[in-house]
């Protein structure tokens, strides 16, 4: 227990709560903005983790269909499913436990901040004097600029939000980054999941806000809205587009048929050409036309979904 | 499946996370020292009350609050003991006056139920007032007579030192890294301007021959002009300097939050010798018998010869240490453990025995 403390403290709280203090003394003087300027260097050290997690989701959204195909054929031999699903992942590029990344990396960035943050904000002498140990003895200005001013807007970050706009920030922008990030539903039991999820964690993120110190609550806002650009950026804005005008989904159904249309001419179509002696050339083009309208129909189709990760 | 093992994770992270948080007045523990009565000695328990000790044998004589009543939120600043009555300094905001026989309530202030910010310092009696430093930054001073305040003063931020009052001028530090001196009847800055220090400071300071000597957590001991608030020498350590400092009149002594022991001299601020216990420590030293008397929160209480820093003896009081001050009258030094005991230990003359111990814990 004394080693994991140990290895805890040295590799994890003290370098987090000098960083903290370091960037406090020389940009600012102010906790918040210190929080803010943290976020953003943590997100761009986990940049690459979150650009792979996003572009694993995408892969693993474009191999649903061809997943399902598997559950069907394979349903009953769950070992010759195992062994095909893994298959297609390697094929396709994909690492099942991609997308949890760069959110088990969050939790020790979470309970070393809340720590930090309630070391360096410290709410009674004992914890300020305990204070005294964790700071590096080689960096004099951590030593000269504690205790910390914990006042940023309306907020002490020492304290919980005493009004719920922290915790309607929190609940927003997490709703927002779960919304562009759910792939899309392959049945109609993992649409209800999605649903649930979707408003699952923003509330129980904006409930439990209400009791933490709003430095940990302002981080994830933070962190959100950094996480929001940065799925924007690669994959689209997808259903938060509000501004975008939505295309009707046309079913699947209609598409096929629209598609297989555009691949091979009706019956019809085939009298009326040899009836009429139509050029071979005129007749590819009405096949080209054809075809274009099956391709407009399917891309129609699919823009209807969240393509994102 | 996955994303519903993390949203389950994150649930449990949050759960833990807001079990740990504590609000402004958490229940606390404190660490008062010792206020020496003629036949009772007075400590704040970490339970939350005082309690009034025979100094022959320990035994409980009274309690503030009462048994059955609810505890207070805290009591970390030794309280003042003067003409029959105890002032208490609370971790609720409130200075409390008891009579000393029976600690019951003579006054508080404020005397309403106002929130008020928390008192970690301790109090100081003279000339009739009452004057203490409070987290909301003030400085005040009360009729000891009945709590009627006298004048405050403003700090830039908490104020956790306790002051030292000396030729009608109160010294006191406070966390936005400036020492004040300030007429005690009038509560004015009596220096142009304040000291500055590079950190924060909530020792109490020691003013002898018109010095002022302060230890910060910049990790200095500053010697400063009594009249003036110049600095006269500074010496840089290599810890915070949280405890008071103590002097036989040659030397200064210092402990720093490292546990390092230091003996300054009071002229130049040089360094005599240093002695390191290497535990933690935040309860200021003390002089018993010629002897310098220093502990740590690795419980240990160390009798160290001013001259050299030589140990002379040592004596175990419990593996959780002390943080509260150490608090003699001459001959028997009292210490308020970290483990919720009071020790009474003779060490004047030579000897080291324990007189009585006794737990703070009610019912115990």
């Amino acid at each position: 227990m004394e080693i994991i403390s140990l290895l805890w403290n040295n590799i994890i709280l003290n370098p987090m709560e000098n960083s903290l203090v370091l960037i406090y003394a020389y940009l600012g003087r102010n906790f918040g903005i210190t929080i803010l300027i943290f976020t953003v260097i943590v997100r761009l050290l986990t940049l690459p983790l979150t650009l792979r997690q996003i572009r694993s989701t995408q892969k693993m959204s474009e191999i649903q269909p061809k997943l399902q195909a598997l559950q069907k054929r394979y349903g009953k031999d769950r070992t010759r499913l195992s062994q095909e699903t893994m298959r297609l992942y390697k094929e396709a590029g994909v690492n099942p436990i991609g997308c949890l990344g760069p959110m088990v990396i969050q939790f020790p960035i979470w309970i070393g901040l809340y720590i930090a943050i309630t070391a360096l904000l410290p709410t009674s002498p004992e914890r300020l004097a305990a204070l005294s140990n964790h700071l590096y003895s080689w960096l004099p200005v951590a030593h000269q600029v504690v205790p910390l001013n914990s006042h940023f807007l309306w907020l002490d970050l020492a304290l919980p939000d005493p009004l719920p706009i922290l915790a309607v920030l929190v609940g927003v922008s997490m709703w927002a980054m779960q919304k562009m990030s759910t792939p899309p539903a392959a049945n109609p039991q993992q649409a209800s999941t999605n649903r649930m999820l979707l408003w699952m964690m923003p509330f129980m993120f904006a409930f439990f806000t209400i009791s933490l110190p709003t430095g940990l609550p302002l981080y994830w806002t933070v962190s959100n809205v950094i996480g929001i650009v940065i799925q924007g950026s690669v994959t689209g804005w997808g259903e938060l587009a509000f501004w975008k005008k939505k295309e009707q989904p046309i079913p699947a159904a209609v598409a096929a048929i629209s598609e297989s249309e555009a691949q091979s001419p009706s019956e019809e179509e085939s009298v009326n050409e040899e009836q009429a002696g139509t050029s071979g050339d005129q007749r590819q083009d009405d096949r080209g036309s054809r075809r274009s309208r099956a391709q407009r129909a399917r891309r129609r189709s699919r823009g209807s979904h969240n393509r994102g990760p | 499946m996955k994303r519903i093992t993390l949203v389950l994770l994150s649930l449990v992270l949050l759960s833990v996370l807001a079990g740990c948080t504590g609000g402004q007045f958490v229940a606390s523990s404190g660490w008062s020292g010792v206020a020496i009565g003629s036949d009772l000695v007075y400590v704040g328990a970490r339970s939350g009350r005082m309690l009034a000790l025979n100094t022959s044998n320990g035994d409980q004589r009274a309690s503030f609050p009462q048994a059955g009543q609810d505890p207070l939120s805290g009591l970390y600043g030794t309280p003042a003991l003067t003409n029959g009555l105890l002032y208490v300094p609370g971790y609720d905001g409130r200075i409390y006056a008891l009579d000393a026989a029976n600690l019951s309530q003579k006054w508080r202030y404020p005397s309403d139920e106002t929130k008020v910010k928390p008192v970690v310092g301790g109090v100081v009696v003279a000339d009739g007032l009452v004057v203490y430093g409070g987290e909301d930054g003030y400085v005040r001073a009360l009729q000891a007579s009945n709590g009627g305040k006298v004048w405050e003063f403003k700090t830039g931020n908490k104020v956790w030192s306790t002051p030292t009052v000396a030729g009608g001028v109160v010294y006191i530090g406070s966390l936005d890294h400036k020492l004040y001196a300030l007429d005690l009847r009038k509560g004015t800055s009596v220096w142009t301007k304040p000291f500055q220090a590079d950190g924060a400071i909530v020792a109490m300071p020691l003013v002898l021959n018109g010095r002022v000597y302060i230890g910060s957590f910049d990790r200095r001991v500053y010697a400063v002009d009594a009249g003036t608030g110049q600095s006269v020498w500074s010496f840089q350590g290599t810890a915070w300097f949280w405890g008071g400092l103590v002097t036989d009149g040659k030397r200064l002594f210092a402990v720093d939050t490292r546990g390092v022991v230091r003996a300054l001299d009071m002229a130049t601020g040089q360094q005599v010798w240093q002695f390191d216990m290497q535990r933690q420590a935040f309860s200021s030293p003390i002089l018993v018998g010629g002897n310098l008397v220093v502990t740590s929160d690795g419980g240990i209480i160390y009798v160290l010869t001013p001259d050299t820093g030589s140990q002379v003896s040592s004596y175990n009081v419990g593996d959780k240490g002390v943080q509260a001050p150490l608090t003699t009258d001459g001959q028997v030094v009292y210490v308020n453990g970290m483990d919720k005991r009071v020790w009474a230990i003779r060490m004047g003359g030579g000897q080291q025995d324990k007189v009585w111990q006794v737990s703070t814990e009610p019912g115990k």
